[in-house]
């Protein structure tokens, strides 16, 4: 099979890849080539990678592939390539290559190809990554007192995280409820927001995913959509336009920006001091929407709320969870997530505080793990406890 | 074409006893690292080496030598893979990657000295020394990522050479493991020694062709609070260069660095935006002093030697987000005017001073006889100025021949062919040209005394002896 066919996606981009100067700028800020020392890690190494496997001297092993499944797409090597060159683009092309390759044609037993397909298998048949039954979605509703109108000028979509593991999508929920905001969600007939397919180079699901929850979030009129969850924001918001090849006919904002607005019209009061020193993880689906500021004004707007900024560091940089690695390479995503939470400790902060339920899970996975003496804690857990009277 | 030597390849008890000394972890055969490691920045040439090591300390890598050289088995050592000329890949043999060794292992802020292992990376060095008022001042376009080994390898200078000099001013004491195994110290931590012949600045810049560096002792200075950055655009390149000339007998900017128009135009395109105002010549001076009261005299002084010298839009940027537009812009500029092209030749001259225009004049000549685009970018106070000549497939004689063109007007103005990037595989077939014979017969001379089979970076500085 000639390479063109092989790789059809990649070689549509042949000529961005050999734009690569190869330079290593992109090596400065990334989380991962940090961790792996060698340079297939890196993203200069995975253009070098692509390169060689379109240009034959290379060669596909099992090292190649995890590699490419090896990045959070946190956008930082975007940000440092003097080139401008849309790496992320590149190298989900390059999993979307992977991912369609026949797996007869590739000659070993790909552990990492074999994640890909398990993951991406349970999202068609239970729209959701997790392993639960769609029909659990609405698990998180048990014990509330909640019902749901079918009509509301705005849907919260939970996201698969949120609504298996229910603290967050409770938490949001009763927020929202005592902001008396007019929202509704779309129950069990939400589904995963296609995040994980579309990173793992699934893209016909994720398009099928994105046509089906627009669907849904139009039949209940709103115009407005709020997620917990970045991840699901950023496929909403970014990607879904770009997958079904037409703008949305509603607005999707993230938790923070919506409390930030309640904030800004003297509608969000918080009841009751919490005496914490925290330090706050910019998530990476944050910061290409450039809300950073958002969620700062909260915590600091929440009395005996500590915000430790880092002077190194104004915004965070990756968990080390994102684009996949965590279901990928669990080790190295809490490996890179340690030297955030160190960085927390350095700060002499009692928790670090996120807004993100993955980032929340990978950092809770490497307090555990590295036994690290620092609470994780979502944000508006803290919103949920402020708001309400001692 | 390349020259590159293929000494004896490994067999799988050789592997089996790399893999001994540093562990299975740290060693790689698979594919995806033989081609990950094939190249560096900018050049066009792609070759695997038969294996990869990361290894952990000089007693691994002196293990690793000592097998290598009972087996003619060639060795390249690689820092970060930022140098231009080739000088980090290997075609067969064994790959020392040598980021694994990152220890900052001393800083003693009282003798403003700090030793570190090879593979620390410039910047994260600086992170440290910086919280005590100092700093190791080259500050080379790639900081963020090169490290220091790479840099004495190569003998890196930066963007702020004119003020600070080069990396070779810095290096006090080496700790290097030798062809043979062996692990000499040579240099002290002292800022000045007589003592015998200056071991220390014959391995500064011999791009790992007579030894592996595994320690660097280096001094530091102290880092100025006052920084300023000013964007200069001269209509006119001889007024820039008189205006250069000029301020470069009244005072020390830290840096002056130069732009062509085609460049200007090229980051301006990329970056959606005016980043640079266009002029035939862009020039980016950087002042750093101690005082403001000094940095406002010296911001006065060159605002009025530009402006006698018909420069009247001269901009200042204090330190924060628009120097750093300013420096990103600079930085691109090696980048962004070859993106049409599907091959480079990086070019890194330095001439002396008063023939910079004459060099930058005969470059465009050059570029317009042979109908090539040719963008000039620049340590213009100091004499170093890099081209860039990107070319397709058709035009690569031309492109080639251009190259030749202009070494051999750098060499009969009095010049090197490389001023700060090192030799590598391309810079080799100029060796003689700019050293002659004799000179180069000792260097010869001395490569065999340290590495008699040549196995260390075999075909980098000198062709490849036919083994």
């Amino acid at each position: 099979m000639n390479q063109e066919k092989k790789f059809p996606n990649l070689s549509t981009m042949r000529d961005k890849i050999t734009e690569c100067v190869k330079c290593a700028f992109c090596k400065a800020d990334c989380v991962i080539a940090k961790e792996i020392l060698w340079e297939s890690a890196s993203p200069r190494g995975k253009m070098l990678l692509l390169r060689g496997l379109l240009d034959g001297f290379g060669t596909l092993t099992e090292k190649t592939i995890k590699s490419l499944y090896q990045c959070t797409f946190c956008g930082e090597c975007e940000k440092d390539c003097l080139a401008g060159i849309s790496l992320g683009e590149i190298f989900l092309a390059s999993r979307k290559d992977l991912f369609n390759i026949k797996r007869e044609n590739i000659p070993f037993e790909s552990d990492t190809l074999q994640t890909v397909d398990v993951l991406c298998q349970k999202i068609q048949e239970n729209y959701n990554p997790l392993g639960n039954l769609p029909e659990e979605r609405t698990i998180w509703e048990i014990g509330q007192d909640i019902e749901l109108p079918e009509t509301a000028a705005m849907v919260y979509f939970l996201g698969c995280m949120p609504a298996y593991y229910r603290k967050n999508a409770r938490t949001t929920a009763q927020i929202l409820r005592a902001l008396n905001a007019n929202f509704t969600t779309l129950g069990s007939d939400e589904r995963c927001c296609g995040s994980l397919s579309f990173f793992f180079g699934d893209e016909a699901t994720a398009k099928e995913l994105a046509q089906y929850n627009v669907t849904k979030i139009q039949e209940t009129g709103a115009k407005k959509v709020v997620t917990s969850c970045p991840g699901c924001l950023s496929m909403l918001k970014r990607e879904y336009p770009k997958l079904l090849g037409k703008e949305l006919d509603f607005e999707v904002i993230h938790i923070t920006e919506l409390l930030a607005e309640f904030l800004d019209n003297d509608r969000l009061h918080f009841q009751s001091e919490l005496q914490l020193s925290i330090m706050y993880h910019d998530p990476c689906e944050l910061i290409h929407f450039a809300i950073y500021d958002q969620p700062r004004r909260i915590l600091k707007a929440i009395p005996g709320m500590n915000l430790v900024e880092n002077p190194e560091d104004a915004i965070t940089k990756c968990c080390g969870g994102g684009g996949g690695v965590m279901s990928i390479d669990a080790n190295l995503s809490t490996k890179i997530a340690k030297h955030r939470l160190e960085t927390a400790l350095d700060l002499g902060v009692e928790a670090l505080v996120t807004c993100c339920p993955a980032c929340f899970a990978t950092f809770s996975s490497a307090a555990k793990e590295y036994n690290l003496p620092i609470k994780i804690i979502d944000l508006v857990d803290l919103v949920l406890q402020s708001l309400q009277q001692n | 074409m390349v020259d590159v030597v293929i000494l004896s390849p490994l067999d799988s008890i050789i592997i089996e006893k790399l893999t001994e000394i540093v562990g299975g972890q740290y060693i790689s055969t698979d594919d995806a690292d033989l081609v990950s490691y094939s190249s560096d920045f900018m050049i066009d040439v792609f070759l695997k080496p038969d294996v990869v090591i990361l290894p952990e300390n000089a007693r691994q890598i002196a293990e690793i030598l000592t097998i290598a050289n009972e087996n003619n088995i060639a060795i390249t050592p690689r820092g970060a893979g930022t140098a231009t000329h080739g000088g980090s890949i290997a075609q067969g043999g064994i790959l020392l990657d040598l980021t694994r060794m990152k220890k900052i292992i001393e800083f003693d802020p009282v003798s403003m000295i700090a030793v570190v292992e090879p593979g620390v990376v410039y910047e994260d060095l600086n992170r440290v020394t910086r919280k005590a008022g100092l700093w190791f001042p080259i500050e080379p376009p790639s900081g963020a990522v090169c490290t220091i080994g790479g840099m004495v390898g190569n003998n890196a200078s930066g963007l702020m050479a004119l003020k600070y000099g080069t990396t070779k001013d810095y290096i006090l004491a080496l700790e290097v493991v030798l062809a043979n195994g062996s692990i000499i110290k040579t240099g002290k931590s002292v800022l000045k020694s007589s003592s015998g012949y200056d071991l220390v600045h014959l391995f500064v810049g011999s791009e790992g062709t007579l030894g592996v560096i595994t320690e660097i002792t280096l001094r530091l200075i102290p880092k100025p609070m006052q920084i300023s950055t000013a964007f200069a655009p001269f209509q006119n390149l001889t007024d820039a260069m008189d205006a250069i000339y000029e301020i470069r007998r009244v005072l020390t900017p830290a840096g002056i660095e130069l732009i062509d128009l085609q460049t200007q135009k090229a980051i301006n395109e990329m970056e959606k935006e005016q980043l640079v105002p266009e002029a035939e010549a862009l020039v980016i001076f950087e002042i750093h002093e101690f005082s403001a009261e000094a940095l406002e005299a010296q911001k006065k002084l060159i605002e009025w030697v530009a402006q006698k010298h018909n420069c009247n839009e001269l901009t200042w940027a204090a330190q924060g987000k628009e120097r750093e537009r300013m420096w990103r812009a600079r930085k691109a500029a090696t980048v962004v005017s070859i993106r049409s092209r599907t091959s480079t030749i990086l070019g890194d001259l330095i001439v002396p001073m008063k023939h910079v225009l004459s060099i930058i004049r005969y470059i465009q000549e050059v570029a317009k006889e042979k109908g090539l685009l040719i963008s000039i970018v620049g340590h213009a106070a100091d004499g170093n100025i890099h081209y860039l000549i990107p070319f397709n497939q058709e035009e690569s004689k031309k492109a080639f021949a251009a190259a030749d063109e202009i070494v051999y007007k750098t060499i009969e103005l009095g010049g090197s062919v490389t001023a700060e990037h090192g030799v590598g595989i391309e810079k080799i077939k100029y060796m003689e040209l700019e050293h002659g014979e004799h000179a180069l017969n000792i260097m010869k001379a001395i490569k065999q005394i340290l590495d008699p089979k040549t196995i260390l970076n075999p075909g980098k500085i000198f062709p490849a002896e036919k083994q």
